[in-house]
């Protein structure tokens, strides 16, 4: 998951509130280490389930479905992990 | 009748009728002779008897017969009395031509004179009064009485005497002379008592002084016993001539002349300054020559208020970086760049202080001598520090320490000291270049020793209900403006306390510097400004940040490092033991972060959180 918010706070109250750009290069580093972390319910004696089969899909195509890794980094942002 | 008288008894003439008035008896017994009866004519002519004493003798009644003395004669001129002589009342001299009475004493018959008392006869002729012989030292004594009935303030010339001539003369030798006070009284002139515009004049002879000489620290004083009114002193000259006041020692003198140019002269030695008051446009001529009119030719100061003046080729010179601050009692040099400069003249040169406000005034002071640099400290004047040209850094004096000697604090109350180095090593204190773009941002869990790149881990909240910790070395120096984390996860509600501690002596974390209050109902990077405290920082200096909740039942996930990517605190209950952090175990849950970690340390396994700082 990749969240680009950016709060600036002086207090309660918000003084800035904007979104940081981020890279391709920084979104496949982080959907890489997600993949790892995840690798694990993948294994032989593992049953992953259809969300987690269907997650590790949105991950892998994350370059080629989106033009902009700001795009591709708020797309899995609004994306729900699964449990 | 004792028998009859014995012829030659003549009765030459008889008139009248003595029957009325018959003589009745004559009679002649022993020599005496008694006639009785009417008036008798006795004719004793012839039968006087003999002068008694010698030639000269004036004569009296000597028991009946004539006597005379050698010590009372009279040669036909001049009456002698060798004798005292007593008169029960006046002696009135009645000199035709008006000479003088004078009562005159020899030492003897004819002899010298030794005295004398002599009274005019005539009008306007003064009484004198001469004592001893011609050239002699004697003195006249006036001699008061010594009876009961004599006041103390009495003398001869007393208060109630009142001499009216109009000059009383003193002496006339060539001895000093004196009018002399009894004992420590004061001798006071005075023209007259009560309301009196009489003056007292002290008249000198020909060419003769008149000295009021005082002794030991006794002053000569004018003084107006009236209140208020003006004293003054007169020093008056006769037609053309200087008044002149000496004031004087033995070798040295200055003089305040009134020339009759009616010039004031204060004149010493060769230097003479003239006070021209004979004009206004006198003015003041210096010893130089050169004469100032008015006050204003002496010249405005130059430049701007405040300015210091200095000689500037020979007139005034100011500047605006060379100040005196009257205000504040403050010499101020320079005001822009490059300033303020102060230079110290001379191989030995320095600033020296004093504190007058305590006694004895102590002192410090710093300077040079020679090559090498000082400061001396109070407050003796005691030198504490030397640095040399070639750069070494004596305490105390030349004690420069030893190739890789530290100076080491001897803490309150002692110096510092030169002492061989220990422990520690190098410590990491590069200055990172941080987010200027942001206003210098610094990623504190990410900076070197203590940081890891590592962001992949989530990291739950919840389980931070009091405050842990996790150090850092300050990439710079300067206040926290700013603290800032990444929410992976937001709460309903909440917030995160991060705080920043210094270390103690131990390394551990101590005192709370600032804390900042961050919601975490947000997701993303969440910086807080409204920072708690001051969070001063010095660069290469180890701090501590912590994280805590300020409330349970919440869980918020934090962006940050696995455990296995966050260096170990090397505390734990065994060998294989993975503390990556501790918390203040004492510490309120929930609480802000205290102002003082506890040293009740427990280690944890929960990872280094991501947090940036503003270091401005």
């Amino acid at each position: 998951m990749m969240n680009r918010n950016s709060t600036v706070y002086d207090g309660d109250e918000i003084v800035e509130s904007t979104q940081i750009d981020v890279t391709w290069n920084e979104v496949r580093k982080t959907r890489n280490n997600a993949l790892s972390d995840s690798d694990w319910r993948f294994m032989s004696d593992q049953s992953p389930s259809d969300e987690w089969i269907a997650y590790r899909v949105f991950l892998r195509d994350l370059p080629q479905n989106y033009d902009t890794a700001n795009d591709a980094a708020d797309a899995w942002n609004e994306y729900e992990k699964p449990e | 009748m004792s028998g009859p008288i014995t012829p030659p008894l003549t009765v030459t003439t008889a008139s009248g009728t003595p029957s009325g008035r018959p003589i009745t008896t004559i009679k002649v017994s022993d020599g005496d002779l008694t006639i009785s009866g009417g008036i008798a004519t006795i004719d004793t002519s012839g039968s006087g008897g003999s002068p008694g004493g010698s030639d000269g003798q004036v004569q009296y009644n000597n028991a009946g017969v004539f006597g005379g003395d050698s010590d009372f004669t009279f040669d036909g001129t001049t009456v002698t009395i060798e004798n005292p002589c007593y008169i029960n009342g006046d002696i009135n001299s009645v000199v035709a031509g008006g000479a003088d009475f004078t009562l005159i004493a020899r030492d003897s018959t004819g002899g010298t004179v030794q005295g004398t008392i002599s009274m005019g006869g005539g009008a306007d002729e003064p009484i004198t009064l001469v004592a001893g012989e011609a050239g002699s030292d004697a003195d006249i004594v006036l001699v008061p009485g010594s009876g009961a009935g004599k006041t103390t303030t009495q003398s001869p010339i007393d208060s109630t005497t009142t001499i009216d001539a109009d000059v009383v003369r003193i002496g006339a030798g060539t001895s000093g002379n004196e009018i002399t006070t009894n004992t420590t009284e004061d001798l006071v002139l005075n023209t007259n008592t009560g309301t009196n515009s009489g003056s007292i004049t002290i008249t000198d002879g020909a060419n003769g002084d008149i000295d009021i000489v005082t002794d030991g620290t006794g002053v000569t004083e004018i003084q107006n016993s009236t209140t208020d009114n003006d004293t003054t002193l007169s020093v008056k000259g006769n037609g053309t001539g200087d008044s002149i006041i000496n004031l004087n020692n033995p070798t040295k003198s200055v003089q305040l002349i009134c020339d009759e140019n009616q010039k004031l002269k204060v004149q010493g030695g060769v230097n003479t300054f003239i006070l021209d008051s004979s004009s206004a446009t006198g003015g003041i001529t210096w010893p130089d020559g050169t004469t100032q009119i008015t006050a204003a030719s002496g010249g405005t100061p130059a430049g701007s208020d405040k300015e210091v003046q200095f000689n500037n080729s020979g007139s005034f010179g100011a500047e605006s970086q060379f100040i005196w601050d009257s205000a504040n009692d403050t010499l101020q040099l320079g005001q822009g760049i490059g300033y303020p400069r102060l230079a110290l003249a001379g191989n030995n040169g320095y600033v020296y202080f004093k504190n007058n406000a305590v006694s004895p005034v102590t002192k410090a002071s710093v300077g040079v001598n020679g090559t090498t640099f000082y400061i001396k400290t109070f407050p003796t004047d005691t030198e504490r520090l030397r640095i040399t040209t070639n750069g070494e850094w004596g305490i105390e004096g030349a004690n420069y320490g030893t190739d890789g000697q530290v100076l080491t604090s001897g803490g309150a109350g002692a110096s510092v000291a030169w002492e061989d180095a220990g422990g520690g090593g190098n410590v990491f204190n590069a200055e990172l270049p941080g987010d200027t773009a942001s206003g210098a941002r610094y990623i504190i869990s990410q900076s070197p020793p203590f940081g890891s790149a590592d962001k992949t881990e989530t990291l739950n909240a919840s389980v931070a209900s009091k405050p842990m910790c996790f150090p850092f070395i300050s990439p710079a120096s300067g206040d926290v403006t700013e603290i800032g984390v990444n929410f992976t996860t937001s709460s309903v509600s909440g917030n995160l306390y991060v705080g920043i501690y210094d270390s103690n002596s131990d390394g551990m974390a101590d005192s709370r510097l600032c804390y900042a209050t961050i919601a975490s109902t947000g997701t993303g990077n969440v910086y807080q400004t409204s920072i708690t405290g001051t969070g001063t920082l010095v660069r290469g200096t180890q701090y501590w940040y912590s994280i805590n909740m300020d409330a349970g039942g919440i869980a918020p996930y934090l962006m940050g490092a696995t455990t296995e990517n966050t260096p170990g605190m090397g505390m734990g209950a065994s060998a294989s033991q993975d503390g990556v952090t501790f918390f203040d175990n004492a510490a309120t849950a929930y609480a802000a972060p205290p102002a003082s970690f506890t040293s009740s340390y427990t280690y944890g396994g929960f990872g280094r959180p991501i947090c940036s700082l503003k270091i401005v």
